[in-house]
């Protein structure tokens, strides 16, 4: 079965996750300590304001919602990006390239052996620190089924603007700078700080239609308050951009791999 | 390339060893700038690299901080802390960065090169290793942050010959103390195997308290920040000594600095004992 070795490829990544497990332990204090912070600032924000509910959404809401953006989002490193961007510059992909699997396989089942390890311990730690910082978060089947499906898309989508960004190594010396903007942009517009619900109403919109929102924060927003027609149109927005980021990857894969020179040896 | 390195480039020899503690300091200084210095040269090699790297700093800084605006756009003030006090804030904690950054990247490195048993290097000089091995190193990108920090600091603080002294003085104070951070929890690669991800996430969550309005941290946070992740000294004490000048948190920032420096030294050097060679050999050109 061709699928077997892409088990294997992420069998393997999660044994990995497992093993080094002083790096689980740093990442969940991390994470432990951010809602902390995160339960502060909101508590001191919704205070200053005078204000229980903004846009429909309480203190406990928003702190749910970032904690949930953010691991998700965390879950899901070390970035392919930065994982091609070096198998690139140091030549290795020359060899993978040339093996018996799909390159563009190999490394999605890569990413989902790490990444779902780190969801799993991230999901307890940040569901405990929630708890505690702010009180339960109040689930219903209808929340739980549609952040599955975006958070599920979420990492599709993730996945393959980090696979493009990781091909641009072809033509630069270093694709650091595109990672950074990327980044800076789900920072911005994907809920990591700031959810989008508290965004002035102008830049709402426009950030809902882009990538960033329809990724983490999309699966987080819906988990806290479920809201159909919101569903419907993350939905929406994660298919077109999933189709765009596709073609991108495909496009620069083909033209990437044309590149390389195998000098043997 | 995100760092540049002179690593294999014997550092000169210290002359004059017993002229007292302040001359071994200046030229310590002095040798400090020269491995920085060349570097940075070196680096400058790849013209648009280089530029990409510094600039793209300056773009991811600049995102960082459009965020806090719109945050500011949606809420005035928290507890009295507006868009300015985090303009500071930014400014200061960018700068604080980019002097550790582009100074001493080696600390940073130090968890890896403990795993790689490439400390035999270093051991061979005979110059303080903690020393060599930080400032062997400079993080290109992290001129981009001192750029930022100066811009930050020029373009939303009231600007005087004090507020200036005081920014550059407590950011180098500050920075003494997020190098000291650095060295304590990646020297744990003495103890603990792999202990790279997690030293990093650590130094996160340094910064992360460093951007957040200040005044907001009370109570068992505000402990944490002294005792566990000393972004009180790095962040808190600074922008309150640019903002509203004590003689007290100037002193405060200062023991601080001294101390933490004498606790990173004393434990990397403790725990040096349990350092074992990998034996590697490389060739270094």
């Amino acid at each position: 079965m061709r699928i077997r070795k892409y088990l294997s490829v992420a069998k393997i990544s999660v044994t990995e996750r497992f093993h080094h497990s002083s790096n689980l332990i740093g990442r969940a204090m991390v994470v432990v300590f951010r809602i902390w912070i995160f339960a502060t600032l909101y508590r001191a924000t919704y205070k200053s304001v005078g204000a229980t509910m903004i846009n429909g959404i309480d203190v406990a809401g928003v702190v749910w919602m970032l904690a949930l953006t953010q691991l998700f989002r965390q879950s899901a490193w070390p970035s392919v990006s930065s994982l091609i961007d070096e198998e690139v510059k140091s030549g290795a992909l020359a060899y993978s390239i040339n093996r018996p699997y799909s390159y563009q396989l190999f490394h999605f089942a890569s990413y989902a052996g790490r990444t779902g390890p780190n969801l799993l311990v991230n999901v307890a730690t940040a569901s405990i620190a929630a708890y505690i910082f702010v009180g339960p978060l109040h689930l219903t089947i209808a929340s739980v089924l549609a952040a599955i499906v975006l958070l599920g898309m979420s990492y599709i989508l993730d996945f393959l603007f980090n696979f493009s960004i990781g091909m641009l190594a072809f033509w630069v010396e270093d694709t650091s700078a595109f990672q950074w903007i990327y980044f800076k942009g789900q920072l911005i517009f994907g809920g990591l700080i700031l959810p989008l619900t508290l965004f002035p109403a102008g830049l709402r919109a426009v950030g809902e239609r882009l990538p960033f929102a329809a990724m983490y924060y999309s699966a987080s927003r819906l988990l806290v308050q479920f809201d159909e027609k919101l569903f419907e149109q993350y939905l929406v927005t994660q298919c077109v951009w999933i189709a765009i980021a596709s073609a991108i990857a495909i496009v620069l894969f083909r033209k990437g791999v044309r590149n390389v020179e195998l000098n043997g040896g | 390339m995100l760092n540049s390195t002179v690593a294999n480039q014997s550092p000169p020899p210290l002359e004059g060893g017993g002229r007292g503690a302040v001359t071994h300091i200046m030229k310590r200084l002095k040798l400090t700038l020269y491995f920085t210095r060349s570097n940075i040269l070196s680096a400058m090699e790849y013209r648009t690299s280089f530029l990409m790297q510094v600039v793209g700093m300056i773009v991811n800084d600049a995102a960082f901080t459009v965020l806090w605006y719109i945050f500011f756009q949606s809420f005035k003030n928290v507890n009295g802390w507006g868009w300015t006090d985090t303009a500071l804030l930014t400014a200061i904690t960018t700068f604080t960065f980019g002097i550790v950054f582009v100074f001493a990247k080696g600390a940073t490195d130090l968890a890896r090169t403990i795993r790689q048993g490439e400390l035999d290097y270093y051991l061979a000089f005979p110059v303080d290793l903690l020393w060599h091995l930080s400032v062997a190193k400079t993080r290109i990108d992290a001129i981009g942050d001192l750029v930022f920090g100066l811009v930050m600091f020029f373009a939303f603080t009231p600007v005087t010959i004090g507020t200036t002294v005081l920014f550059f003085g407590t950011s180098v104070l500050a920075a003494c103390v997020m190098f000291s951070f650095i060295v304590v929890t990646q020297s744990l690669a003495f103890y603990v195997a792999n202990i790279e991800d997690a030293a990093r996430d650590i130094f996160e969550l340094l910064l992360g308290f460093s951007f957040y309005p200040q005044n907001i941290f009370t109570g068992g946070i505000r402990v944490v920040m002294i005792f566990i992740i000393p972004a009180f000294f790095t962040a808190t004490i600074p922008h309150d000594l640019v903002t509203r000048f004590e003689w007290t948190g100037l002193g405060l920032l200062a023991v601080a600095a001294v101390v933490s420096l004498a606790i990173a030294i004393s434990f990397f050097r403790f725990a040096m004992r349990k350092y074992e060679s990998g034996n590697l050999i490389a060739v270094r050109l």
